[in-house]
């Protein structure tokens, strides 16, 4: 993101500021409150430039369509710790406990066990937040390092956001997702409309007229085919449902909940 | 989001320089251009390039040059003596510098136009040395395997820099649909340092080499769980859609939304192209018997070398075989019968690969490098083995638009110094970059302040070597 000031670019290696009087009033700023990291933090993010809606706006795209000059917030995608405890979240299954030793969630299906072992921690353990995730020196947590997590041999001063097919495998394949919508889905299964919990937990907004229309299509349909599927193939339910709901249309209903994690709403924090 | 790291250094500073305000303007305009951020995007090459795709023919733990492909008859006449002081002193991983001179117990013969020569351990790869430039002065940093490796792949001993094949892919993109550009094939345990030897480094993580896996499906998340089937799989993508573009439809224009949506379809696609390639019971029973595959010693390393051919066809352009993964090659004792079964696991698998790659006319556009992390003293270690060299062994490349039977450098009387045309690390990094169409100052990466480039702050291209 080049902004005021492209961090590590600014200088006589990188990028002219887009707005270098401010970027002297910062810095000024900076020094005339006793170098406080903080205060700039609340200065910044306080300001009405920091707090503007993401919304496009056609006049101002016809003058910067790069949004060099700042008309809307820039759009920006969680990062890889952000986007799987928001999931934990989501599905109920955050484990917000703090402190103590680092935990092991369930590596990919299959993926050998890193050099020194990854003993996969206890159900509730593993839900813990990202930060608590075991760090191995030479090989990165696997969906973190296809959402950017940086090389852990280097310093690095900002991390990357690439768009990549990994990161649709993971998020799409993986079975820990897949569990994660389980859970998603019985709790959304439990409330009284369940299509519209559903969008309130991961967007926190209900969903719209073509939303609503387009999830019962969905829903209708996905029954069908999975109802169709071979018999005696295991379906992935959710981890709690009523007792008189189809297998067929449950699955369909984690299927449903697994795609709002998986969507553009769900990993761009606006 | 690409960035300005991504441009070309001097162009920036000469644009910055010259033109002041207007300069910087036009710059700005080029980096809004580079915004769409498909990472893998095909990107244009530095110059024409003489190779489409690279197999590297890794044999991790260091063969031994004086055994393979440098005799030194001089050893046979210092056999039992310590080495005499006018090749110097040196420093080995385990001490063994003041051990009696070991001659080779292989039996050698010239090969081909070029007279090559190579030892019995390798006779079918012998057959191939008119195609091939030998390197015979080659040196580099470390002592240990871990550093080694790890400099042969990144060029630092130190962890944390891009592995070549992530540098290629930077510096290119892809050239397929489907599957990785940067691929690593194993045959037996996990390379010593792991992942770290085909890292992304600083680049971003997109840049990364992908290890396929030897059973199963050959890349993590291929598939979903059994519980979701074809047609279903197929309804949750087009549900995916269509919440994307009705969230889209709110912010037109936006690159990294559409980019997004393409790359669930990639995924979608690799789940039925990753398999097919791998999927080698569609080769007949010649190309399989031509790699070994029908002989449990050679099956391992042949099946690699020929799913490597079937990658190289389907636009993979960088791939790594590693032979005795985990330090197969380290032969500090008993190295007759520890390289013997080496060699044999090799020896036709990779003579099958160049004889299949010349017959398919893909030879010209494939290069094909041969080499360990270091080579092996000529004194002995416990008797029967050798200690590690960095000082001076043998690598070779073949095809991909290296000169035919040349012979590059040389070593001293008793093959533990490289002393005629020293041939670095960096060297065969900036040599293999040129092939593929890239120059190694020019691939730039802007991390912590500065233009970061492949060889750091030295090499240079092999040019005598280049057909």
């Amino acid at each position: 993101m080049r902004r005021v000031c492209a961090f590590v670019l600014i200088g006589c290696a990188g990028e002219r500021p887009a707005n270098p009087e401010l970027l002297d009033w910062l810095a000024q700023e900076f020094v005339r409150k006793g170098w406080s990291i903080k205060y700039m933090h609340r200065l910044i993010m306080t300001s009405s430039v920091y707090r503007q809606a993401p919304d496009y706006r056609k006049d101002a795209a016809a003058i910067d369509s790069g949004n060099r000059l700042l008309w809307a917030f820039p759009r920006h995608r969680l990062d890889s710790e952000v986007i799987r405890d928001s999931s934990l979240a989501v599905s109920g299954l955050l484990n917000l406990k703090m402190g103590g030793p680092s935990v092991y969630p369930e590596l990919p299906e299959g993926m050998i066990s890193p050099r020194g072992g990854w003993k996969v921690s206890a159900s509730e353990e593993r839900n813990r937040r990202s930060v608590y995730i075991f760090v191995k020196r030479n090989s990165r947590y696997p969906m973190m390092e296809a959402f950017d997590m940086p090389d852990t041999h280097e310093s690095c001063p900002r991390r990357d956001v690439t768009t990549t097919a990994p990161q649709a495998l993971a998020m799409l394949n993986d079975r820990v997702v897949l569990d994660w919508a389980r859970a998603f889905a019985g709790r959304a299964l439990a409330a009284k409309d369940p299509v519209d919990t559903a969008f309130r937990l991961a967007y926190s907004r209900p969903p719209d007229g073509w939303e609503k229309d387009s999830a019962a299509t969905f829903l209708e349909k996905q029954k069908r085919v999975i109802a169709a599927r071979p018999a005696g193939e295991k379906l992935a339910l959710p981890t709690t449902m009523p007792d008189s709901m189809e297998p067929a249309a449950a699955a369909a209903f984690v299927d449903f909940c697994q795609m709002l994690l998986n969507s553009n709403e769900f990993v761009y924090g606006n | 989001m690409s960035e300005a790291g991504s441009q070309d250094a001097s162009r920036r500073a000469f644009l910055m320089r010259s033109c002041g305000g207007l300069g910087a303007l036009a710059f700005s305009a080029m980096l809004q251009a580079a915004d769409p951020p498909d990472p893998l995007a095909p990107k244009k090459p530095d110059h024409s390039p003489t190779a489409k795709s690279v197999s590297w023919l890794f044999m991790e733990g260091g063969p031994s040059h004086i055994d393979i492909f440098d005799p030194k008859p001089e050893l046979e006449r210092l056999a039992g003596q310590p080495m005499p002081v006018s090749f110097g002193k040196v420093i080995t991983a385990m001490g063994t510098a003041s051990n009696t001179l070991m001659p080779s117990s292989r039996k050698w013969k010239q090969y081909g136009q070029s007279g090559m020569w190579v030892s019995d351990w390798y006779p079918n790869i012998a057959q191939h040395v008119d195609d091939m430039t030998m390197f015979h002065s080659c040196w580099a940093d470390g002592l240990n395997h871990v550093g080694s490796v790890c400099q042969m792949n990144t060029g630092s001993i130190l962890a944390g820099r891009p592995s070549m094949g992530a540098w290629v892919t930077y510096g290119l993109g892809t050239a397929n649909n489907g599957l990785p550009t940067f691929v690593i094939l194993t045959d037996a345990g996990e390379g010593l340092g792991g992942a770290k030897n085909w890292s992304s480094g600083f680049l971003p993580a997109s840049y990364q080499g992908t290890l396929f896996r030897k059973e199963g499906a050959p890349i993590l998340d291929l598939a979903p769980p059994k519980t979701i089937g074809a047609e279903q799989q197929r309804g949750r993508l087009d549900l995916l859609g269509a919440l994307n573009r009705h969230y889209g439809e709110r912010r037109p224009q936006d690159m990294e939304l559409e980019a997004r949506l393409r790359t669930y379809e990639l995924a979608y696609r690799m789940q039925a192209s990753t398999p097919e390639a791998v999927d080698l019971s569609s080769e007949s029973e010649a190309t399989r018997r031509l790699y070994g595959m029908d002989d449990e010693v050679t099956a391992k390393f042949g099946a690699n070398c020929l799913l490597a051919r079937r990658l190289v066809e389907r636009g993979v352009r960088f791939i790594e075989l590693y032979s005795g993964s985990g330090s197969g090659w380290d032969s500090h004792v008993d190295i007759d019968n520890q390289h013997g079964r080496r060699c044999r696991e090799t020896d036709v698998p990779i003579a099958g690969l160049l004889t299949d790659l010349k017959a398919r006319g893909l030879l010209d556009s494939t290069l094909v490098v041969w080499g360990g992390e270091f080579g092996r003293t000529p004194f002995n270690e416990k008797g029967t083995g050798r200690d590690h060299n960095p000082w001076g062994f043998s690598m070779w490349m073949a095809g991909g638009g290296m000169k035919k039977g040349l012979i590059v450098g040389r070593t001293d009387e008793i093959g533990l110094r490289a002393v005629e045309r020293p041939v670095h690390v960096h060297d065969l990094h900036a040599t293999i970059l040129w092939c593929l169409g890239l120059d190694h100052v020019k691939v730039t990466y802007l991390h912590n302040g500065r233009s970061e480039r492949p060889t750091i702050v030295s090499g240079e291209v092999i040019k005598e070597a280049l057909a």
